[in-house]
């Protein structure tokens, strides 16, 4: 899984996203001539000119006209050839990893659906097929979006992300879902998150303030890289690797059963910046997970299922110093449990995929900030809290 | 913060558009249909099937045409001024020994003749009807409340091999005492008038009638074409001592309605067996493909709904594969043998199951039977 971030001290990673890291591991490499940062401070840059090397001659601002084409072009033909804005404004390199991106995603997805019809979806398989298929739409879709932003984004980036954490991360809020299967309708949301160097334990609650619905989460993860709490090494960026264990009860009263999750998840964010200066201030995550339920019915018994918990987002940094400052992401999560589902659509496919979502996190003052969280699947779900953190300057 | 510039917002609202094409309500409107099935009327003459248990193909000058979605039927038919007269009645998907019975609304019994019997499941019936008269007629088979053991067929996923479904329909021919067979869903590839009525032609080999509810495959073309030829996708009947219900899982939900339907269909059943068929199993036994609801905690729901109802046994398809498991406690059975792309390395095949009953409160055996 994610491991698509460029780090020496990078965990081996199997499976499909052995595939998406090869891509991902490109941007690491020093970016070529025509890729010099736009911002004279930045560390590429930097070191060419320490090192005494010659001096590349510094990209001149695009035209107007030619960043209107540019702009123009990430979206057609960009939806189909990705990278297209990047090429059009002399950003080959990205552009062309973007390309590649393509390429690679859409590989995957040919091959987990050819494999899913060549073996009838077989039993034996599908689990691979899936976590592959879902890797693939991941590059596939964020190399889009990652062009999209690349030619849109102003000098520098829309936001810096946080090299450290707070060690104390605590949030009260309220949840809105609306399911035409179920009565409830309002939630009160409270969690924490403790952080000491490398581990987080989480818990997050949901409790239904007109119905007997009851959902609580504990988890706990290690980071392998990335940011942490301030007392420990400072990142590089925002990029991280996590493992993460989980375990969800969720009790439906008025319905009469409950279901109790245990999952574990690895889960990576890759700054894009390491991909070009100008995806700088973007991010791209990967999760890859497993999941085995006990679905709990009174008077009959207990019975057992596993799931696919694979994830994919697409965000950016919001603000690079002061407040407020945050970051906010679009994203799409397989998994069918939980309040939002799986999506239902009219036609042939519905079921198959998961749910989508947005979220936005941003911090109006070193200690307080608000969270916004919309998802859309078989339910349509709105949550906003209050956050407050503590320990660490982040 | 710099200002976040509009195009930013709209770069993040275009990347969760997604979001905003979940479609809530997507099984709605086929609930909806349901309640029309089974009523037609041209100008003074009007037709209606109770329950809606079966669809209206035709309703002309002193011509009904209908395609039944159960072993019995009752409805009623009135005349209007000029529409007495001689009237044939077509019936498809009957049992072969069917028999038709016609009274006024005084309770006088009318003559019926059979006209036409061009296959074991259609008849043409001739009555004289009178003018201005609302008649009752029924449809039933002798056996309907006998309680000696009996036998039905399961199978689904037909899809694009309807140009091999006579291997299937000559094997459920030779096996001895199936009454009728149910399909649980993808008849067709598309659910294009073409397939639905080559489904319905390729069915006529068949000697005893199938009772069907829709899969995902018949929303290809368009979500309300099934039940002009099929009818309803929820409907429940009940046969010697069993009650069937038939639900439309076809887009990984049910529809609200139908939960309220399927409450009242629970209630009724305490008393017999119980089996609810339907395409999309609520939680597919291999639960990482998810060939099931969109939704695992309305699959929940539904299940929990089902094993407080005491239904006895389940029939799903979908998955083109055999499984026999459990779920919310109740047998079930996933029978998607019909001929579509089968799941390789399962070793099953095509196949259809056969269940034995014994009345009146048993279900003594399923059992899978091999076509290839």
């Amino acid at each position: 899984m994610t491991g698509f971030i460029a780090s020496s001290r990078r965990p081996s990673i199997p499976g499909p996203a052995l595939a998406a890291a090869a891509f991902l591991f490109l941007p690491a490499l020093p970016a070529a001539a025509d890729e010099a940062p736009r911002n004279a401070d930045a560390p590429a840059a930097t070191k060419a000119q320490a090192a005494g090397e010659p001096k590349a001659p510094p990209n001149p601002p695009p035209s107007s006209g030619r960043k209107a084409l540019a702009v123009a072009g990430s979206f057609v033909p960009g939806a189909l050839v990705h990278g297209t804005g990047h090429l059009v404004l002399g950003h080959t390199r990205t552009g062309l990893v973007l390309l590649g991106a393509e390429g690679l995603g859409a590989g995957l997805i040919v091959a987990g659906l050819g494999g899913a019809a060549a073996t009838g979806a077989t039993r034996r398989f599908i689990g691979p097929i899936i976590l592959g298929t879902v890797t693939g739409a991941a590059v596939f879709f964020l190399s889009a979006l990652a062009d999209i932003y690349g030619v849109l984004a102003p000098e520098g980036g829309t936001g810096s992300p946080p090299v450290s954490l707070p060690s104390v991360e605590t949030q009260l809020g309220v949840m809105f879902v609306h399911d035409p299967n179920f009565a409830y309708n309002a939630f009160l949301t409270p969690g924490a998150d403790l952080r000491a160097g490398s581990v987080r334990l989480s818990a997050l609650g949901y409790f239904a303030l007109d119905d007997t619905n009851a959902r609580t989460r504990i988890s706990a993860a290690y980071r392998f890289f990335g940011p942490r709490t301030s007392t420990s090494e400072r990142a590089r960026d925002g990029s991280y690797f996590d493992i993460e264990v989980a375990l969800t009860n969720h009790s439906y009263g008025t319905e009469g059963f409950s279901v109790t999750t245990g999952e574990v998840n690895l889960l990576g964010r890759l700054d894009l910046a390491r991909i070009g200066p100008t995806l700088r201030g973007s991010f791209a995550e990967l999760g890859l997970g497993l999941a085995y339920a006990a679905h709990r019915y009174p008077g009959i018994g207990v019975e057992a299922n596993d799931l696919l918990t694979p994830r994919m987002a697409f965000g950016m940094y919001l603000g690079h110093s002061g407040y407020p400052r945050g970051e906010a992401m679009a994203y799409y999560e397989h998994r069918h449990d939980g309040f939002a589902g799986g999506l239902k659509n009219p036609g042939l496919g519905s079921g198959i995929a998961g749910h989508f979502g947005a979220q936005t996190r941003l911090f109006f003052s070193p200690r307080w900030g608000a969270l916004f969280d919309v998802q859309g699947g078989s339910a349509l779900v709105g949550r906003a809290s209050l956050l407050f953190r503590y320990g660490g300057n982040p | 913060m710099k200002p976040i510039a509009s195009f930013f917002a709209v770069l993040l609202v275009a990347s969760a558009a997604p979001l905003f094409a979940s479609c809530l309500d997507v099984a709605e409107g086929r609930a909806r249909r349901d309640l029309d099935i089974g009523r037609a009327s041209q100008g003074a003459v009007r037709v209606d099937v109770a329950e809606g248990l079966a669809a209206v193909r035709r309703l002309g000058p002193r011509e009904l045409h209908l395609w039944a979605s159960a072993p019995t039927l009752s409805f009623r038919l009135t005349t209007g001024a000029a529409e007495g007269g001689a009237w044939d009645v077509r019936i498809e998907n009957l049992l072969p020994d069917a028999e038709l019975v016609a009274a006024t609304k005084a309770g006088a019994p009318l003559p019926v003749e059979i006209v036409a019997a061009p296959f074991p499941t259609e008849r043409t019936f001739r009555l004289d009807l009178p003018a201005n008269e609302e008649i009752t007629l029924s449809l039933a088979a002798p056996d309907r409340a006998l309680l000696d053991p009996w036998r039905f067929a399961v199978f689904a996923d037909v899809q694009e091999a309807i140009g091999d479904v006579q291997d299937i329909y000559s094997k459920m021919n030779t096996t001895p005492g199936i009454r009728f067979a149910l399909i649980s869903g993808d008849l067709t590839a598309q659910g294009t008038p073409e397939q639905l009525e080559t489904f319905q032609r390729e069915m006529k080999t068949l000697v005893f009638p199938c009772y069907a509810t829709l899969g995902n495959h018949e929303l290809g073309t368009r979500d309300d074409l099934y039940h002009e030829y099929f009818g309803r996708g929820n409907y429940t009947f009940d046969f010697r001592s069993v009650r069937f219900s038939m639900i439309d899982s076809a887009s990984a939900t049910l529809d609200p309605l139908v939960y309220t339907w399927l409450d009242g269909w629970l209630e009724g059943s305490r008393d017999r067996l119980h089996v609810v068929t339907m395409h999309i199993v609520p939680i597919d036994p291999v639960g990482s493909r998810n060939g099931s609801f969109a939704s695992r905690a309305e699959a929940d729901k539904l299940l929990a709904q089902l094993a407080r109802g005491g239904v006895d046994l389940t029939f799903y398809g979908h998955v083109h594969s055999y499984y026999a498991f459990e779920n919310a406690g109740i047998p079930a059975h996933i029978t998607g043998g019909g001929g579509a792309i089968p799941e390789r390395m399962d070793g099953i095949g095509r196949h259809f199951l056969t269940v034995d009953v014994l009345p009146p409160g048993r279900i003594e055996h399923v059992a899978i039977v091999r076509v290839d």
